[in-house]
Order: C-alpha cells, then sequence, then structure tokens
C-alpha cells in the first residue's frame, strides 16, 4: 500500500482561474456542463465545475486558463442568456487536505462533513470562522498526485518520489500551472486506488479574507500540525 | 492514608509529582485528584461555606463535590474532586481569610440570624444612602475565588461542530453498551462522560465489574464509528436539537465546546447519591457511599480511621466492606431497612462522634452514609420530557421523552449489570433505528427502580443545600413565610442554585418542602432544570476570537509605510500616514493616490439593465451611453436614502455599479432581492466584483499626468475622456483595467480598478512614477476632509434612518416624472410636506473651532433645531468647515445658527449657500 500522509496540510491556491457562470438553470448551457446543485465534477477537460446555485457555476482551472475557459463556456451558451465572467481575482482559494482535514475543518464550520452528508464531489456555502466560503469536498486522488503523472514535478524542489501520495495539496499547488491542475474528469487513480483517496477540501471566500483565512486554518490546524505548503 | 494497590486503581504510582496546597508541597500520583491528594495526604478541610464559613471536607469525591472548590494557577471555582493533579501545580483555598484553617469570616455563624431565609431581602436595605458602603462591605464576603488578572495568560478555549447519529451521554455500562450497538448498526456515535474514563460505577466497584468493564472499554476501542469524549460533560441540549459538551483535559486546550447535533440523542447519566440531612451532616469527614468507594478504589485511599456506615441499600453495605478491605475500623453499620437511624453527627472541624436513633454515640471520624438515589432528569426535562416521583423507590423516574431522545441505565431504572448492559443495547439499537441505521427490533426490556425507603431528612436541623448554605430549618422558615411554591422557595433561599444546580440537594429540599407544607412529594413538584447542567467556563462560550477582517491586495504596503489603521465594519483601511492635513495639500496641490478597494462594485449583465437602475435609482439612466458614467441615489420605500455610487456603462449589456463602502453587502442584496422576488422575468445577472478589483483613487491637479504614464490604449485628453466617464484599458502593464474619470475629492482624478492580484503591483508603480510630481498617498481621514471641503455627502455619515432623499438635498436627482422608483409614493409626499430638516454647508464663525460630530443646532434653550453631521478643519480654507441638518427655516445661505457643544457652549455658525465650501463651481473637477 501507498504511504499516505497522516498530518493535515494546506495549500494557498488563490491563483487559479476562475470563472463565474449565470445562465438559465433550464438552458442549453446548464445541460451542458450537467452538474446538479450542490455538487463538483471535473469537466473532462481542464476545469472543475462547482454548482454553486441552480443558476450559477464556478468553474476553476489552472492560472493561465481563465481567458480560453470563458471563451469555451462562451461558445456553449451561445443564443442564450447566459453570464461569464471572469472572477480570478475576487478570490482567495485554500485547499485543506489531510486525515484531519475535517476535524479542522469542523472547528470553523457547522455544516455536517461526514461523508453520507459531504461526500466527495459535494460542494455548499456555509460560514467557515464567521465569513461565507463556499467548500467544495474535492478528494485528493493518488493517481493524481504521483510523480510521474503529467506535469507532477512538485515546484519548490520537494520530495516527490514516485508513488508517493503526500502533499496532495501542495501537488495541487505545484501544479497550478498545469492544465491538469485539477485532474481529469473521471479519472481513474492510478492503479484503480480509488479508496486511498485523501480529504480534501476547497474553501473559496472574498479575496480579501485571504489572510484571515490562512490564520484561521492555521490557528484551527495546530494540533494536527497543520503546515502550509 | 495511601493503600497499597487497588485492582482499579487510576493513580500512576510510578509517576510520583508534586503540587504545593496554600502554598506548602504536597506529594502525589498522576492521576490523582486534588481531593484525592490532599486525603492521602490526610488534609480533611479544602473549602468554607458561603455564608458561614463554615469548614468543608470531600462528601462526593467527585465533580460534584460542594466542599471541594479551589483556585487553581489562578484559575477559580475549580472542581478540586474532579480535577487531575499536575506537577508544580499551585493550589489554593479559595474566599478565606486570613487562611482556612483561621478563617474570620467565620464570625458569620454568629451573625446566623441576621443571614437567615431570605436576608438580602431584608437587610442592608435603608437607609438607602448607606447602600454604597454596604456594598463595598458585602463584596468582601462574595463566595468563590479571584478572577485572574488581565495579564493572566488567558488559556486557550475552542469550539467545535460534531453531527453524530447517536449521542449517548453518560459512559456508564449502559451507555457504553448503548453505544456499541448503535455503532453496531452502522450509526456514528459520540459516547461522553464526565469521568476522565468510561465505566461509571464500574470503575470502583468489585472485580466482577472491573472484568465486566475491561470487556465493554475493549469493545468499544475495537468498534468503529464510536467517538469517546471521556473528562467531558453534555451541559444541556437548546433549540433546534443542538446539544453542547464541554471537553476538558485535551493536550494544550483548556476547554473545546462541541457543539452536537446527533439525531437521537440517548441519555445515560446513571444516578447520583444523595446526603442525609441531619445535624452536623456538613463536618468534613461525613462522606456518601460512593465518595468513599472512589477514595478506596480508583485513588487508594483510605477516608478516614474509625468509621460508621448509616446505610438503606446494598451499596452501602458495599462501602462498609470496602472499608473494612482498607483498614478502616467501621464501628458500626447502622442500617435504615432495619429501623436504623442516626440523628446527629458531633464535632466542629469534623465528625468527632456520630449520635444514633438508638440513643447511642459512636465515637468516630468518618461518617458514611447511603440514603439514596437521583436520577439526574434535568437533561431529559430540557428536551421537553417529563419525570414523576416514585415513591416507592423514592426517586423521580422519566415519564415521557420526546422524539429523538432515548433513556438507558440507572437514570430509567435498577438491575443487575446484565440488565443494565441489555436495556443499553436495546435503547442503541432503537436510537440508530430512528437514526435511519438498520439495526435489529429488540424490544427494549423494562428496567424498574429498586425498591427503597424514604429517607431524605433526619430529626435534627441539617444542611441541605451545602453550596448555597441552606438549612432545613431556612426552607422551613420560607414555607412559613408564605413561598409554598418550590420554584419560590428555590428563589427565596437559593436552595439548588449554587454551583452544583441542585445535583445533590434538589430532592432533599422537595422532600423538606413537601414535609413543611404538609403536601406530598408529587404535589409539590420539582424546580425546572435548565441548561447548563454542569458549570461552564466563560472562556467555553466565547472560543476562540475569530473576528473576520478584510484587507485590501495593498494592506501590507500600508503597514509597512507607517499608516494608522481604520477598522471599517470588516476592513482595516488607512486612516492617514502621519500627516493628513499634509496628505489634503498634496491632493489640492499636485497628486495623491488612496486605495479605494472597500468600494463596492458590481458587474451588471443583461438587456434589462437600465430597466434595474431605473427602478432602484431615484434619477434617470435609460439614455446612459457605453462609456458614461452616472451618479446615482438609491432609496428604500420609505424614502430614506439607502445608498449611493456611480455606474458606469462599459458595454452594450455591461455596466459596472459601484457601492458605497459599508453598503456594499446591502446593495448587492438589494439587488438581488428586486431581480428574483419582484422582477424575476428582467434579463440581468449580478456578479459581485468588490474584492475582484483593486480600486485606487488617483487625485490632484497633476493626476493626468501621472496616469498618462502608466496607461496604455486611453486617450487621457480632457476632449476624449472627460469628466464622467470609463474607459477599459491597460495601467502600468496591466490589463483589463477600468479606468473612471470621477471625482469624490473635488479635484480632477481618475479612479482606477485593477484586477487585485495586481493592486500592489500598479499602486507601487503611481508611486515611483510620479515621484517627480510629488504623489503621496493619502488615508481614509484626508478623503474626508477632501470631501467635506467639496460637500459631498457620505450616506450613513450625513443621513440617518430617518433622511429622505429631499432633505438631503439631493432635489436635482430626483425624477418624479419616471413611471416608477423604488421609495417615489414616499417622496412624493415628502416634496410637498412641510417641515423636512434640510442638509446645509455650515461655518462656525470661529474659524478655529471644529464643532464635534453631532453636536446640536438650537433656538433658545428648548427647541432643536438641527445637528452637525459632519466636521473637520479644512487646511485648504484654514478654517473649520461642517454639514448639517437644519430646519427649513434658517436654511436661507447667511442664516446664523446656534451649535449646542457637549461641553455646553453655544457657538454660532453660518449657513453657506451651498454645500461645497471649496471649489462650488467644479472647476478643479473638471479639469
Amino acid at each position: 500500500m501507498a504511504e499516505v500522509s497522516v498530518e493535515v496540510s494546506a495549500t494557498d491556491c488563490t491563483d487559479l482561474a476562475k470563472v463565474l457562470v449565470r445562465a438559465d438553470p433550464g438552458g442549453a448551457l446548464a445541460a451542458a456542463l450537467d452538474v446538479p446543485f450542490g455538487r463538483a465534477v471535473r469537466d473532462g477537460n481542464d476545469a472543475l465545475v462547482v454548482r454553486t446555485a441552480p443558476d450559477a457555476w464556478l468553474l476553476l482551472a489552472a492560472a493561465d486558463l481563465a481567458t480560453p475557459l470563458v471563451r469555451r463556456v462562451e461558445a456553449l451558451g451561445a443564443g442564450e442568456f447566459a453570464s461569464v465572467v471572469d472572477v480570478t481575482h475576487g478570490h482567495a482559494l485554500a485547499r485543506l487536505t489531510g486525515t484531519t482535514a475535517a476535524v479542522v475543518l469542523a472547528k470553523l464550520c457547522a455544516i455536517d462533513l461526514a461523508d453520507p452528508a459531504t461526500p466527495d464531489g459535494n460542494t455548499f456555502r456555509s460560514l467557515v470562522a464567521g465569513v461565507a466560503v463556499t467548500v467544495v469536498r474535492d478528494d485528493a486522488r493518488p493517481g493524481r498526485l504521483t510523480a510521474g503523472s503529467a506535469g507532477a514535478t512538485p515546484a519548490g524542489g520537494r520530495d516527490a518520489r514516485p508513488g508517493r501520495l503526500t502533499v496532495s495539496p501542495t501537488a495541487s499547488l505545484a501544479s497550478l500551472d498545469r492544465s491538469d491542475a485539477l485532474g481529469s474528469a473521471g479519472a481513474t487513480p492510478a492503479g484503480g486506488r480509488d479508496a486511498e483517496r485523501e480529504r480534501s477540501y476547497l474553501l473559496l471566500c472574498d479575496r480579501s479574507y485571504r489572510q484571515y483565512l490562512r490564520d484561521v486554518l492555521t490557528d484551527a490546524g495546530e494540533e494536527f500540525g497543520l503546515a502550509w505548503t | 492514608m495511601r493503600l497499597d494497590g487497588q485492582p482499579g486503581e487510576v493513580i500512576h504510582r510510578g509517576t510520583p509529582l508534586t503540587f504545593t496546597w496554600n502554598g506548602r508541597p504536597y506529594p502525589a500520583f498522576a492521576g490523582d485528584t486534588i481531593g484525592s491528594a490532599l486525603a492521602a495526604a490526610g488534609e480533611r478541610v479544602f473549602s468554607r461555606s458561603l455564608k458561614y464559613h463554615r469548614p468543608r471536607g470531600l462528601l462526593t469525591a467527585d465533580g460534584n463535590d460542594p466542599g471541594c472548590l479551589v483556585q487553581v494557577d489562578g484559575e477559580p471555582n475549580v472542581r478540586g474532586a474532579h480535577r487531575r493533579v499536575s506537577a508544580g501545580m499551585a493550589v489554593t483555598a479559595q474566599g478565606v481569610w486570613p487562611s482556612l484553617r483561621f478563617d474570620l469570616k467565620a464570625l458569620n455563624r454568629l451573625a446566623g440570624p441576621a443571614l437567615s431565609t431570605g436576608f438580602y431581602y431584608k437587610t442592608f436595605i435603608r437607609p438607602r444612602r448607606l447602600w454604597p458602603y454596604y456594598e463595598r462591605v458585602l463584596r468582601r464576603f462574595s463566595p468563590g475565588g479571584r478572577v485572574p488578572s488581565p495579564s493572566s495568560p488567558a488559556g486557550r478555549y475552542e469550539h467545535r461542530y460534531a453531527h453524530p447519529d447517536v449521542l449517548v451521554a453518560g459512559g456508564g455500562p449502559a451507555g457504553m453498551a448503548a453505544a456499541l450497538a448503535a455503532a453496531e448498526a452502522g450509526a456514528r456515535v459520540m459516547l461522553v462522560d464526565d469521568q476522565p474514563a468510561l465505566g461509571g460505577h464500574l470503575r470502583w466497584g468489585g472485580p466482577d465489574g472491573l472484568a465486566a468493564l475491561a470487556q465493554l472499554r475493549a469493545a468499544v476501542a475495537a468498534a468503529g464509528g464510536i467517538e469517546v469524549l471521556t473528562d467531558s460533560v453534555v451541559t444541556g441540549q437548546y433549540e433546534g436539537g443542538l446539544v453542547a459538551v464541554v471537553q476538558h483535559g485535551l493536550p494544550g486546550l483548556t476547554e473545546r465546546l462541541v457543539k452536537a447535533r446527533p439525531r437521537q440523542l440517548v441519555a445515560a447519566a446513571g444516578l447520583i447519591e444523595r446526603p442525609y440531612v441531619i445535624a452536623g451532616n456538613d463536618l468534613p469527614g461525613v462522606m456518601l457511599s460512593t465518595a468513599v468507594r472512589r477514595l478506596i478504589n480508583l485513588y487508594a485511599v483510605r477516608p478516614g480511621a474509625r468509621a460508621v456506615v448509616f446505610t438503606a441499600n446494598d451499596d452501602g453495605t458495599a462501602a462498609a466492606a470496602d472499608l473494612a478491605r482498607a483498614g478502616v475500623d467501621v464501628r458500626r453499620v447502622v442500617d435504615a431497612r432495619d429501623g436504623g437511624d442516626i440523628v446527629r453527627v458531633r464535632g466542629r472541624g469534623g465528625v468527632r462522634a456520630v449520635e444514633c436513633g438508638d440513643g447511642s454515640v459512636v465515637r468516630c471520624d468518618l461518617l458514611v452514609t447511603a440514603v439514596g438515589w437521583t436520577a439526574p432528569t434535568g437533561l431529559l426535562t430540557m428536551t421537553g420530557g417529563r419525570a414523576a416521583y416514585r415513591a416507592g423507590a423514592a426517586r423521580f423516574v422519566p415519564t415521557e421523552l420526546p422524539d429523538g431522545v432515548l433513556a438507558t441505565g440507572g437514570l430509567v431504572g435498577d438491575g443487575t449489570l446484565a440488565e443494565l448492559i441489555g436495556h443499553g443495547r436495546a435503547v442503541g439499537q432503537a436510537a440508530a433505528r430512528r437514526a435511519g441505521r438498520t439495526a435489529p427490533a429488540s424490544p427494549v426490556p423494562d428496567l424498574v427502580p429498586a425498591p427503597h425507603p424514604e429517607l431524605f431528612a433526619g430529626r435534627t436541623n441539617g444542611f441541605v443545600d451545602f453550596t448555597e448554605d441552606v438549612s432545613t430549618k431556612d426552607l422551613a422558615a420560607a414555607v412559613a413565610e408564605g413561598y409554598d411554591s418550590i420554584e419560590l422557595v428555590k428563589r427565596y433561599t437559593t436552595a439548588t442554585m449554587g454551583p452544583t444546580q441542585g445535583k445533590l440537594e434538589a430532592v432533599n429540599t422537595i422532600a423538606v418542602v413537601a414535609a413543611a407544607t404538609g403536601r406530598g412529594i408529587p404535589e409539590t413538584g420539582t424546580t425546572t432544570a435548565r441548561p447548563p447542567y454542569a458549570p461552564v467556563s466563560l472562556g467555553a462560550l466565547a472560543g476562540r476570537n475569530y473576528q473576520p477582517v478584510r484587507r485590501s491586495p495593498m494592506h501590507d504596503w500600508h503597514v509597512a509605510h507607517g499608516a494608522t489603521p481604520l477598522v471599517a465594519g470588516a476592513w482595516i483601511r488607512p486612516d492617514h500616514y502621519g500627516d493628513p492635513a499634509g496628505e489634503v495639500r498634496a491632493v489640492r496641490q499636485g497628486v495623491g493616490i488612496i486605495d479605494v478597494t472597500p468600494l463596492g462594485k458590481f458587474e451588471l449583465r443583461g438587456p434589462h439593465i437600465p430597466d434595474l437602475l431605473e427602478l432602484l435609482y431615484v434619477n434617470r439612466w435609460r439614455k446612459l451611453a457605453v462609456g458614461a458614467v452616472r451618479y446615482g441615489v438609491m432609496c428604500t420605500e420609505d424614502g430614506v436614502v439607502f445608498d449611493d455610487g456611480v455606474t458606469g456603462r462599459l458595454g452594450e449589456h455591461r455596466y459596472l455599479l459601484t457601492a458605497t463602502s459599508s453598503g456594499a453587502e446591502a446593495v448587492g442584496e438589494w439587488l438581488e432581492r428586486w431581480l428574483q422576488t419582484e422582477r424575476a422575468h428582467w434579463r440581468v445577472h449580478v456578479v459581485p466584483m468588490t474584492d475582484a478589483y483593486a480600486s485606487i483613487n488617483v487625485a490632484g491637479p497633476r493626476s493626468r499626468e501621472l496616469v498618462r504614464r502608466l496607461t496604455t490604449g486611453i486617450d487621457l485628453s480632457p476632449e476624449a475622456f472627460p469628466y464622467m466617464r470609463v474607459r477599459l484599458g491597460e495601467v502600468a502593464g496591466v490589463p483589463d483595467c477600468v479606468v473612471w474619470r470621477i471625482g469624490f475629492t473635488g479635484e480632477l482624478s481618475y479612479e482606477l480598478h485593477v484586477p487585485a492580484g495586481n493592486g500592489l503591483r500598479v499602486w507601487e508603480a503611481l508611486l515611483a512614477t510620479g515621484v517627480d510630481l510629488g504623489v503621496r498617498p493619502f488615508g481614509v481621514e484626508a478623503q474626508r476632509i477632501l470631501r467635506l471641503e467639496k460637500g459631498h455627502l457620505v450616506v450613513g455619515q450625513d443621513t440617518d434612518g430617518l433622511t429622505q432623499a429631499y432633505s438631503a438635498g439631493l432635489d436635482w436627482a430626483i425624477k418624479m416624472d419616471k413611471d416608477d422608483f423604488v421609495g417615489k409614493p414616499e417622496l412624493a409626499w415628502q416634496r410637498v410636506r412641510d417641515g423636512q430638516v434640510v442638509l446645509v454647508g455650515l461655518q462656525p464663525a470661529d474659524p478655529e473651532l471644529v464643532p464635534p460630530e453631532s453636536s446640536q443646532l438650537v433656538e433658545g434653550d428648548r427647541r432643536i433645531v438641527g445637528r452637525i453631521t459632519s466636521s473637520r478643519f479644512s487646511p485648504t480654507l484654514d478654517r473649520s468647515i461642517a454639514l448639517g441638518f437644519v430646519a427649513p427655516d434658517l436654511a436661507e445661505p447667511g442664516t446664523v445658527v446656534t451649535m449646542l457643544l457637549p461641553d455646553g457652549r453655544r457657538l454660532p455658525a453660518r449657513v453657506m449657500p451651498q454645500l461645497a465650501h471649496v471649489d462650488p463651481e467644479g472647476k478643479r473637477l473638471h479639469g
């Protein structure tokens, strides 16, 4: 069995591209995006599509992909009333990963984080330490993070031994500039080790709370040795 | 006093440690409580009582012990019979003077009659003028420990949320069995117990109990899905099924408040042993049977040398056996079931002898009583359940439980260990089923309270409430004075209102009141149980100090350059950089830049934007051209000014709307409310962009020169880019910027909305590029001065929750010929109504005097005719200036009004011809 990190870690992913889509929930664009309300799904190309409201989607992708993403989504909605807006700079984004990630988050957020209520791929908006945050359960998959997969060399010269499953959030950060920053839709984890997914949450809030969010996550994760990577 | 190893002891003899008690060192073992360590060292007195300062020792030897509240390392009111000793811990007695042993406050006993029932309603009342002196003296007698000084370490307190399927309150055998059964059915279980380890009464029981306990603990540890919280207490259930659990003893953490929302709550709180009420029952050396069994079996402490045991049940008999095994000389066992009784306990600082019902006197230093049990039904009644008195068992038992709540164990009834476990398992399965899990539908077996004699108070006057020093006589006196309702007796005597909150004393209180009134216990009823079930610290309620803070992308720059912070809502803004007047002059004479990122910003998209703007603003929008900007005022339905700001048209169906910093959130909700609930057919999308742009206002006569040096793709000439226009382009190499030509300061100015991630880059580029132009940053204070000089109102500062648009001098903006807009009917009425105050510019006659904001404007002695809304000293005019509301008859320019300052001075000010004090023609703005 692969080595799995037991410590919780956090990564600032604010630089990821973020695109907000508003459209008729019964329209063609909604059908094309094909994500139920409250769920987050990889779109088979390069984005994580988070349906944050019946008529709103947030697309997350690698840092340099905002403009092509906007164009691609606009094309999907051609002919209907829809708004596709690059909101990359409007939000702070952090990833919290590790076996105790849910315990850390449970100090800050009143929502039930257990699997039956918020399984992988679930998203909700709630208060985290008093700030409105969109939370996406987006478990880290070994296959996506294993060295040797596309562009998986972590930034900063960090350890990236083959098969090592640690530092998934860091890997996400390291891969911000990669087209597969958030993995591929339906990607089968390497070796089919779906069960080895490491619990991970994306936390998105107004950008002005970026430092505050970092501070409260650090404080809440102190007892678990939370480290920012 | 320390015994040899006991089978169930929880002390770790391999880890000796030392702590201090009232300044003297004492030995202990890891696992000892403060009470057990002191008892092992031969100490018997741990505190003094509330009113009479009587010496008190261990009574229950657990967290409910009323005689062992102490101060620990500065922390007051620590339950010393529960708190574990740690090395170097400094423990002191509290509320005594000069010492625990010689407490002069014990002289209160001489004033006993003056401190009788309800004395605080009868004494220290008259003469009223002496109350401050009474208060000063009485404060010295207030109970409890000393609040730590503000400089003391605060400790770390946290909150945590939890959502178990089943929460089991109580980790005795039935509670553990319930948790196991629920977990076996797949339920997520939280098992809470107030002791440091699971087990309940099995912990201090015999070998059979210990063996069963080991099995149960092993099963719980092996079971998946059970989160065990020991040293934790369920303090109550609140609205929406919220169950509060206070968790102690976590490393690095003082306390944690767990806010749990279980789908099912299982109360398994066991039973609490009751004291016996006779004279001398509070003397050190009088203990409950459970107390001596805890001391012997958990802490290996011999609780005395010579004992009398008064029992009405088998637990008293077991305690006598434990005492004998521990080498205590058990002088006599008085069994109430055989008609035995005890009448009085003799002694001063401790037990010396016991007078028995047969007239004999037995010398001893320990009296152990086992006279009955109280079922702690408080948690159940908090949830809406009911309890009723069962005379045959001499205790209240649960009779009705609301949905979502179950009960098991001693709280419900008595039985063998197997019966308790069987009941717990069935209840756990039922809880799991109710929580949506699949579990066997086993019937819940009966658990019937065992017969028990009714023994509450003996023949002599004794203490009923140990923490409040309330005696049998006090309760009888209250009844005699007419307080015959148990709720009134409680409030009049304070019985059950102390730290133990009735756990030990409630049933005895009810019994004594019942006897005094001649009614039965069922008719007397109970007091109402309310949270918290156990004392909760303020720190636990507060948790971490998470106060959301918003920072602009340039925040760190402001800090590094000495900005004085200004808290504006959640935003931290630069108030000034040391010289606000100098900052004002820089803007008027050259160029300055200010971080206005908190400005509310909303991107609007869609074909119905003009309709939306026409509806929500009082002015007109339909003809706003692409590239043009317009100022707008929003009112609520009652015509009150709600917000203002400029909106620019960026494209055919794309606008950027700005709102005030403080009103941004409300404006966002306002826009959505109208679109979602009133005009759902309009095709408009609102995208909040406040945080997406770092906003920088570049102001001053040389602002055009500065901005020109950094912009690409925008013609900044006055002809191509006049006042109230907006352009898209590149600034300092940053694409997708929005450049506005607007002016809140009254100067030629440009507002740059830059993608936030590049805000600092553009900010620094402006400063670096404009060195030769004398550019300098200015803060909010300079901006306030500049806008006041220009006469721009600030919504919320120069308006309030009653200010309608005409009063705010916005006549020019209100277009009553529009078909409709929010607030129109009310404004139509205001327009024709007399007597509305008017916002005017004011200049005090004394140019040096800056009237404090909110100073009143008065006429004569009685009539208030207005107030100052904004005031500053103007560096530009070298005099004080203001805005204010005045009555319409005083609004004519040149009118002299009287300002009433907070210090009582009345000084004149002159009404100006317009709101603007500087450049009323707007030449600078349009430069």
